[in-house]
C-alpha cells in the first residue's frame, strides 16, 4: 500500500512538473530567432541626439557551403534618442530579436566622445546581455563609416577578427585593449582616469608625416588611420584616447602609448628606434619586454613629485655588416641611448597627460590616496585638480641582451 | 517522529549555507557600503565581538544540554515565553525566507527570465521545499552538506579566478569614513553572523553534545574566513561606488572571471550552484519553521504545517514589489529584529541560567 501510495505520488508531481514545461513555448530563445549584434557603433544623430550602427552576422544560408567559409555581415544604422530606445526601434526593423550577448566592439565617435559618453557608458554597463569585457574604441571617423569599413582580410569570420585585432597591440604596444567594465571602473573610481583605442580608417588623404618629429619617431608618432600604410578603406587601431571626467580630451600616438604602457606596467613588447651611437646616419631597431615600473608620489609645497623607475629588456633587431654591437662597450653605449631615449618621450608623455590633458590616465592617484587616513581627507585633497601641478623625474635602465641570431663583433 | 541527530560535519553545513546565502543576498554590499575602504577593518571587528558572543552563549548552554532556546524559555517562565519565542523565530525565519525567495526570483527575472513571471519562477522553489520537507530532516541535511561542498568549491574558484581583477589601492584609505562611524556600523554588522539564530535552536539535533560548542566555534571562525574573502574580493576588484549601485554583486564578480579564452562567460555555472544553495536554505528554514511550530502547538506531525507556510511565503513575495522594499526591509526592518530576537535569546539564556542556579543551591 505504502508502496503504491509512494509511486503515485511521484507520478502526480513528475506530471506537475512536467506541466511547467508548458513555459518554452512563451521562452522560446532559438538561434535562428536571435539577431547576433558583433560590433555596436555609436555617432553623434543629425536628426536625434545618438546615431546607433549594429552590425549583424548573418550565417550564410547556402548549406552547400563548407564551414570554414565564414559568416558574411550587414550593418544598419537607426537614430534615437537613447541607447535603449534605440535597441527598441532596431527590433521592430528587423526580422529577428536583438541579441548583444557576442558584441565584441563598442565604437565611439570621437565627436560623441568629445561631448562626453558617461551616460552611455552606464547604460551598457546596465544591460545583462553586454558582456563587461567587449572592448571600447574610439573613432577619429564616424562610428558607423568604421564598422562599414571592418572587413576582415586575413580571415573569415568577423567576430574572430574584432577578438583578434583589439589585442594585437600586445605585441606592438601602439595600443592598449581597454574594455567596457575597465572604463566603466576607472569612470566611477576617481583614482584613474579612463582611456580608450583609438580607431580609424586607412584612407590616403589622412597620410601624413610630422615634419617636426625626429625621423627616428616618425614610425610611432601616427595615430589610427594616418599611418602610410597602402591598403585603404580598412581599419586601424593606433593611439590611446584620453578621458576626463567622461569626456575625451586627447589623444595620445603611438610612441605616447607605448611610455602610457610602460608606466602603468601593461606593456608586453614593442619595438623602438633609436639614433646608432656609431654612425649618425642610421638607426637601430630594439625589441622592448618591461620588467617593472615603480612609481613614487610624494608632495612638495602641495605640488606632486612623481618619480619613475623603470626597468626594461632589449634585443637588438638591426643587423648589417656596418654594424658593430658586438662588443660589451658597444652594448654598453647603446643601453645608455635606450635609456636616454625612453627617459626622454616618458617624460614628455606624463607632461603632456599633466600640463595639456589635467588627466591622470597613468593611476597616480591609487599611490597617493595610500597617504590618506580616511576618505574625507582624500576628496579634501582634490586629486584630479592637483594633477596638473605635478612635476616627473624619470629613470629607466636597460638589460641590453644583444640580438637575436647576428651580431657582428 | 523523531529528527534524525546530526554530526559535525553536517551541523557545521548547517551554519555554513546561512552565510553563503547571506553573500549572495548581498552582505558584503552592505558591510562595504558602511565601511566603505576599511570593510577588512570591520569584518575583523565584527567577527570578534561574535566569537565572544559565541563563547558567552556556549557557556549558557552548559546547563542546558540538548535543549533549545524554546525549551529554556518553557523552563524559565512556562508555556507562555515558550510561545512568545517561537513566534518571534517563526517570523524571524518566515522574514528571511520571504526576502530571500522575492530577491532570488527577481535576479533570476532579470537575468533569464524577462517575460516570465516572478511568482511562476517562485513556484519551482515552493514545491521542491514543499517536496524535501516531506521526505524529513535527513535527506534536507544529508542534501545540504553535498551543496555546501560544491558551493564552496565553485566560490572559491571564483575568488581564486578574480585574483588577477585585483587593485590593492582599493584598500586605501585604510579607516574608510573614520574610526568612529566604523565602530558604531560594525555592531549593527553583526546582522552578518545570523548563525547565531540557529545555534539557539540546533542543540537537540546533535549525536554528541560536545560537538554543539566546537561546532560554534568552529563555524563562525568559517563564517568570518567566508565574510573576509568574499567582502575583500569585492573591495579589491570594484570601486566603492560600483559596489554600492549594483543590485547582484556577487553576480557581477562572476560575469568578469573567466578562464582565458578556453573558458568564458562562466556566470551561469556559479549561478547554479547559487540556486541550489538558496534551495536548500529555504528548506532548513522550512524546517525550522515547522519545528518551532509543532513545538509550541504540540503537533505530532509536522509536515501537515509545510504547505499552510509555504503558501505564506508564496503568496508574502507579492509584497515586496521591487528592489527598494526588498532593501528597506532587509537593512532597515529585518537586520534590527533579527539583533533583537538575538539579543533576547541570550537574556533568556542569563535569566534560565540564574534559575538554575538558585534552584540548585536551594536543592
Amino acid at each position: 500500500m505504502n508502496i503504491l501510495k509512494k509511486t503515485i505520488s511521484i507520478i502526480l508531481i513528475s506530471i506537475l512538473i512536467l506541466l511547467t514545461l508548458t513555459g518554452c513555448k512563451y521562452e522560446n530563445n532559438s538561434i535562428e530567432n536571435q539577431a547576433y549584434v558583433i560590433a555596436l557603433g555609436i555617432d553623434k544623430g543629425k536628426e536625434n541626439l545618438l546615431k546607433l550602427s549594429f552590425q549583424f552576422a548573418t550565417p550564410s544560408s547556402d548549406s552547400t557551403s563548407s564551414s570554414s567559409s565564414g559568416s558574411e555581415t550587414t550593418t544598419t544604422t537607426v537614430e534615437c534618442s537613447s541607447i535603449s530606445s534605440g535597441f527598441n526601434l532596431m527590433n521592430s526593423y528587423i526580422s529577428k530579436k536583438l541579441n548583444l550577448s557576442h558584441c565584441k566592439v563598442i565604437i565611439f565617435s570621437e565627436e560623441l566622445a568629445s561631448i562626453g559618453i558617461a551616460e552611455e557608458i552606464q547604460t551598457l554597463i546596465n544591460k545583462i546581455q553586454i558582456r563587461p569585457e567587449a572592448s571600447i574604441i574610439i573613432s577619429k571617423c564616424s562610428a558607423s563609416d568604421f564598422i562599414e569599413n571592418a572587413k576582415p582580410n586575413l580571415m573569415s569570420l568577423i567576430a574572430k577578427y574584432y577578438e583578434i585585432i583589439v589585442t594585437s597591440g600586445k605585441y606592438t604596444g601602439y595600443y592598449y585593449n581597454s574594455t567596457l567594465e575597465n572604463f566603466y571602473s576607472s569612470l566611477e573610481e576617481g583614482l584613474i582616469e579612463p582611456t580608450a583605442m583609438l580607431g580609424g580608417i586607412n584612407v590616403e588623404n589622412l597620410h601624413y608625416i610630422d615634419k617636426n618629429i625626429n625621423y627616428i619617431d616618425i614610425d610611432s608618432s601616427y595615430v589610427a588611420g594616418t599611418s602610410l600604410v597602402e591598403d585603404e578603406n580598412l581599419i586601424q587601431l593606433m593611439g590611446t584616447a584620453v578621458f576626463k571626467d567622461g569626456k575625451l580630451v586627447g589623444e595620445l600616438n603611438g610612441q605616447e602609448t607605448i611610455s602610457h604602457l610602460i608606466i602603468t606596467n601593461k606593456l608586453e613588447q614593442c619595438i623602438i628606434n633609436i639614433p646608432d651611437p656609431f654612425s649618425s646616419d642610421n638607426l637601430i631597431s630594439v625589441s622592448i619586454t618591461l620588467n617593472n615600473t615603480k612609481n613614487k608620489v610624494e608632495f612638495v609645497n602641495n605640488s606632486p613629485f612623481i618619480t619613475v623607475d623603470t626597468s626594461v629588456e632589449a634585443y637588438i633587431l638591426t643587423y648589417s655588416d656596418a654594424s658593430n654591437y658586438g662588443t660589451e662597450e658597444a652594448l654598453k653605449i647603446i643601453e645608455k641611448y635606450i635609456n636616454s631615449y625612453l627617459a626622454t618621450h616618458i617624460s614628455s608623455y606624463l607632461y603632456k597627460t599633466a600640463k595639456d590633458y589635467n588627466s591622470d590616465i597613468a593611476g597616480f592617484g591609487k599611490k597617493v590616496i595610500s597617504k590618506y587616513t580616511n576618505i574625507n581627507k582624500w576628496n579634501e585633497s582634490n586629486w584630479s585638480e592637483n594633477y596638473k601641478n605635478a612635476f616627473f623625474h624619470v629613470n629607466v635602465s636597460t638589460d641590453l641582451e644583444g640580438s637575436t641570431l647576428m651580431i657582428n663583433n | 517522529m523523531v529528527a534524525k541527530k546530526i554530526c559535525f560535519a553536517e551541523a557545521i553545513a548547517l551554519i555554513i549555507i546561512l552565510v553563503i546565502n547571506r553573500i549572495i543576498l548581498g552582505i558584503p554590499k552592505s558591510l562595504l557600503v558602511n565601511s566603505a575602504f576599511s570593510a577588512t577593518l570591520t569584518i575583523i571587528f565584527v567577527s570578534i565581538i561574535t566569537i565572544l558572543i559565541i563563547l558567552f552563549i556556549n557557556k549558557l548552554f552548559k546547563r542546558f544540554i540538548a535543549s533549545d532556546i524554546l525549551d529554556i524559555s518553557e523552563f524559565l517562565a512556562g508555556n507562555l515565553l515558550k510561545k512568545i519565542v517561537g513566534i518571534l523565530y517563526i517570523l524571524l525565519f518566515l522574514g528571511i525566507s520571504i526576502l530571500c525567495l522575492s530577491y532570488i526570483c527577481d535576479v533570476l527575472k532579470s537575468i533569464y527570465f524577462e517575460d516570465a513571471d516572478k511568482l511562476f519562477l517562485a513556484l519551482f522553489f515552493i514545491i521542491g521545499i514543499v517536496i524535501v520537507n516531506r521526505m524529513g530532516f535527513s535527506s534536507i541535511i544529508k542534501s545540504n552538506l553535498i551543496i555546501v561542498i560544491l558551493t564552496t568549491i565553485v566560490m572559491i574558484v571564483m575568488f581564486v579566478l578574480s585574483i588577477q581583477l585585483f587593485v590593492p589601492e582599493r584598500l586605501f584609505p585604510l579607516l574608510g569614513f573614520g574610526i568612529k562611524e566604523n565602530s558604531f556600523a560594525g555592531l549593527t554588522d553583526v546582522f552578518a553572523f545570523s548563525g547565531l539564530t540557529y545555534i539557539m535552536l540546533i542543540f537537540p539535533f546533535f549525536k554528541d553534545t560536545q560537538d554543539f560548542y566546537k561546532t560554534n566555534i568552529i563555524s563562525t571562525i568559517l563564517v568570518t574566513i567566508y565574510l573576509a574573502i568574499s567582502t575583500l574580493c569585492l573591495l579589491l576588484v570594484f570601486p566603492n561606488s560600483v559596489i554600492s549601485e549594483s543590485i547582484f554583486n556577487m553576480y557581477i564578480l562572476a560575469r568578469l572571471t573567466d578562464l582565458g579564452a578556453f573558458l568564458q562567460n562562466t556566470d551561469f555555472i556559479y549561478l547554479l550552484f547559487w540556486i541550489l544553495s538558496i534551495f536548500s536554505y529555504l528548506s532548513i528554514n522550512m524546517f525550522f519553521i515547522t519545528n518551532i511550530f509543532k513545538k509550541i502547538t504540540n503537533l505530532k506531525n509536522r509536515t501537515a504545517v509545510v504547505y499552510a507556510f509555504s503558501l505564506i511565503i508564496f503568496v508574502s513575495i507579492l509584497l515586496i514589489n521591487n528592489i527598494t522594499s526588498y532593501n528597506f526591509l532587509l537593512n532597515n526592518v529585518y537586520k534590527y529584529y533579527m539583533i533583537a530576537v538575538i539579543v533576547l535569546s541570550i537574556i533568556i539564556l542569563i535569566l534560565a541560567n540564574i534559575k538554575k542556579k538558585k534552584n540548585s543551591n536551594k536543592t
